[in-house]
């Protein structure tokens, strides 16, 4: 069975299949063949011909992160509504919060024009101010919260039309 | 000694304090706002005190709250840990007004310290190198373009109570020195609630070296080393070390001494750290800390001192530990900062759960640790989670020590730097010493992770398959409740045991 996780932004389809002893994933037309022995709840060991490593793996919602020796690699399950694209599939008439926080400034209102690059928004997350820009030129059609409200990651502050 | 102290604070450095006064005998006191309900340093006190609500204004830095918590619980004392409300004179006063014992240094000197012209002008008094600089009563833009050229460009404008790089501008000529000004005063004005500014020379490319201070209450003044902490990102110091690998026993000697007479002439007492700029062979001082700095452990590890309880036995009258010729130095240490942050996206904030943690544990390492499995990263607060703090007999081992504990250090559920801090390690310049202020931005501008190998991304993959989400009931059991009284008499540590039932 084909699946596909999200990895830096891109989608990467691969292949599960069982194995006499463990695992063979195919990915990008090679096929890598693990042994498996669960240690303890989200804790393995895995072996192949090179030796063997522990994985850590952990799943929040719709991230997956896993460790192997060191390296981190965060994984996304793609949803129906975040299909390809997933983060970079923002549009881009909208402005997000990159993360959550408190929104601290909201420096345009709906009418206001705007230039690509101009400061429309102030997020404030752990003590540091982070600027959102303008993603082009355009009107302010909407924006959402106001300051001193706390928002969600990828949470639209501000969405533009262009100009008329 | 202090019956009982109330540590101001939260996270690795709450923790690490009451760790120490553990130590001693000393009983401790935690506070904690909403979302801190089952955070690591509520749950290692002896008591704990539920302060306000998530916002800092109405917890870590309400300073009525925080004092009637002390009365509350009867702490004779409260250590302000670092950041917060540890600079605030307006806390150390009103904290000994309610007749308790501040641990740092007094409302006045760190007044005086805490203004960079007050503290610049001190220094020059003191023969003290500083950076060639101008101050002004009127700002008047003709006034400080003709200093400008007489310093000679590049100039830089700070702000007088300044902090973080904000109301701080870099002028490289006469044309953008007007609008410069007026930026700086604005931002500085909004930031502080004071816009005056002064001038200084810009110098491009210089080392952040710092010197740990301790003075006592009886007059006697000592310095602990230096630390040099020039990998930095947006002015904040990342990595750390002591020794620094550019200074000879002469300009330690030099600094060292510096750094104790400017403490000394504005009457402090307990921990600072003095901090220069060093370029080519000379140092200029930059400002003092007036608190026990986040870097602290790297002095530890090479001195062999506990910083934490020379700071509560100088506010308890005791003279200081140890003189001068007493304290000595050995071997290497280097710190890592560990932050929630992604360091692949602009050092973005990575707020979220600690889903799975194991710490590194190799022989030499320490970690300063304010978290656990299932705590959850606010955005309320700094993003610093833990420190990892390695020592080896040479600067070399030090860094194989750090690049070994990195590798250990297994965290997942926030985004961490460590795989940042590892390059770093890693890079020839950092090996060789060779280090500045932009030292970051020079070598690893817009990092982005080394791709993995084929193999590791199959083996992650095939990880990722095989996990379930946690429940939430692992989380929940973090937020529940009131921190448990029992922790202060440990039970089962003494009933049961090592490897008990």
């Amino acid at each position: 069975m084909t699946r596909e996780l999200m990895f830096n932004g891109e989608a990467v389809p691969f292949k599960v299949d069982a194995a006499t002893e463990g695992s063979v994933i195919t990915l990008n037309g090679s096929s890598h063949q693990f042994g498996i022995q669960e240690l303890s709840p989200g804790r393995w060991l895995l072996r192949n011909s090179q030796g063997q490593q522990v994985v850590r793996a952990a799943r929040e919602r719709d991230r997956i992160w896993v460790w192997i020796a060191g390296k981190t690699f965060e994984f996304t399950v793609p949803s129906d509504d975040r299909a390809a694209g997933a983060h970079s599939g923002a549009a881009s008439h909208e402005v997000r919060a990159p993360m959550p926080g408190t929104l601290v400034k909201l420096l345009v209102s709906k009418g206001d024009a705007v230039e690509e690059g101009q400061i429309v928004a102030v997020v404030e997350a752990m003590k540091m101010e982070h600027p959102l820009r303008a993603p082009r030129a355009g009107v302010v059609d909407m924006t959402s919260g106001t300051p001193g409200a706390i928002v969600d990651a990828d949470a639209v502050i501000i969405s533009l039309v262009r100009e008329q | 000694m202090f019956k009982k102290v109330l540590i101001a604070n939260r996270g690795e450095i709450a923790v690490r304090v009451i760790r120490t006064c553990r130590e001693m005998g000393i009983r401790t006191v935690a506070v904690y706002s909403e979302v801190d309900r089952g955070a690591r340093h509520v749950e290692l006190a002896d008591e704990a005190v539920l302060i306000g609500a998530p916002p800092p204004g109405e917890s870590y830095l309400n300073i009525e709250r925080i004092l009637n918590a002390a009365k509350e619980s009867r702490a004779v004392a409260i250590h302000p840990g670092y950041g917060f409300l540890s600079e605030n004179p307006k806390f150390s006063e009103a904290v000994s007004e309610a007749g308790l014992v501040f641990i740092g240094p007094p409302a006045q000197a760190m007044a005086l310290l805490g203004n960079k012209i007050e503290s610049r002008i001190l220094a020059v008094k003191h023969g003290v190198p500083v950076t060639p600089g101008a101050t002004f009563d009127v700002p008047d833009p003709k006034i400080v373009t003709q200093k400008a050229e007489e310093i000679g460009y590049p100039v830089l404008i700070k702000a007088a109570a300044g902090g973080g790089g904000k109301g701080m501008r870099v002028v490289h000529n006469r044309a953008d020195l007007p609008m410069a000004l007026e930026a700086a005063q604005r931002e500085a004005g909004s930031a502080f609630g004071d816009s005056t500014v002064y001038l200084e020379k810009y110098i491009p490319r210089p080392r952040h070296i710092e010197f740990q201070v301790f003075c006592d209450t009886h007059g006697n003044a000592v310095h602990l080393g230096e630390r040099e902490c020039s990998v930095q990102r947006r002015h904040q110091k990342i990595i750390e070390e002591s020794p620094s690998p550019v200074l000879t026993p002469e300009l330690r000697q030099r600094m060292g001494d510096a750094a104790v007479k400017v403490v000394k002439a504005a009457g402090y007492v307990n921990a600072g750290t003095v901090e220069f700029l060093f370029e080519r062979g000379e140092f200029y001082f930059l400002e003092v800390n007036a608190r026990l700095q986040v870097e602290h452990p790297v002095t530890e590890l090479v001195t062999g001192e506990d910083l934490v309880e020379w700071q509560l036995r100088v506010a308890f009258g005791e003279p200081l530990p140890k003189t001068q010729e007493q304290i000595r130095s050995r071997g290497h240490a280097i710190e890592c900062r560990i932050y929630a942050e992604d360091a692949a996206r602009g050092f973005l904030p990575s707020s979220g759960t600690v889903l799975a943690l194991e710490e590194p544990h190799i022989p030499g390492v320490r970690i300063d640790t304010g978290i656990r499995e299932g705590s959850e990263i606010s955005v309320y607060y700094d993003p610093i989670l833990s420190k990892v703090i390695a020592f080896g007999d040479t600067r070399e081992l030090a860094i194989r020590k750090m690049r070994e504990a990195l590798n250990q250090y297994m965290l997942l559920g926030v985004a961490t730097a460590m795989e940042l801090l590892r390059d770093v390690l890693g890079h020839a310049d950092f090996a060789a010493g060779n280090l500045s202020t932009h030292f970051l931005d020079e070598h690893f501008p817009n990092w982005q992770p080394s791709k993995p190998t084929e193999t590791d991304l199959a083996a992650a993959l095939l990880a990722a398959t095989k996990t379930t989400a946690r429940r939430a009931a692992s989380s929940e059991d973090g937020k529940r409740g009131i921190p448990s009284p029992w922790v202060s008499l440990g039970p089962w540590q003494i009933a049961g045991g090592k490897g008990g039932a």
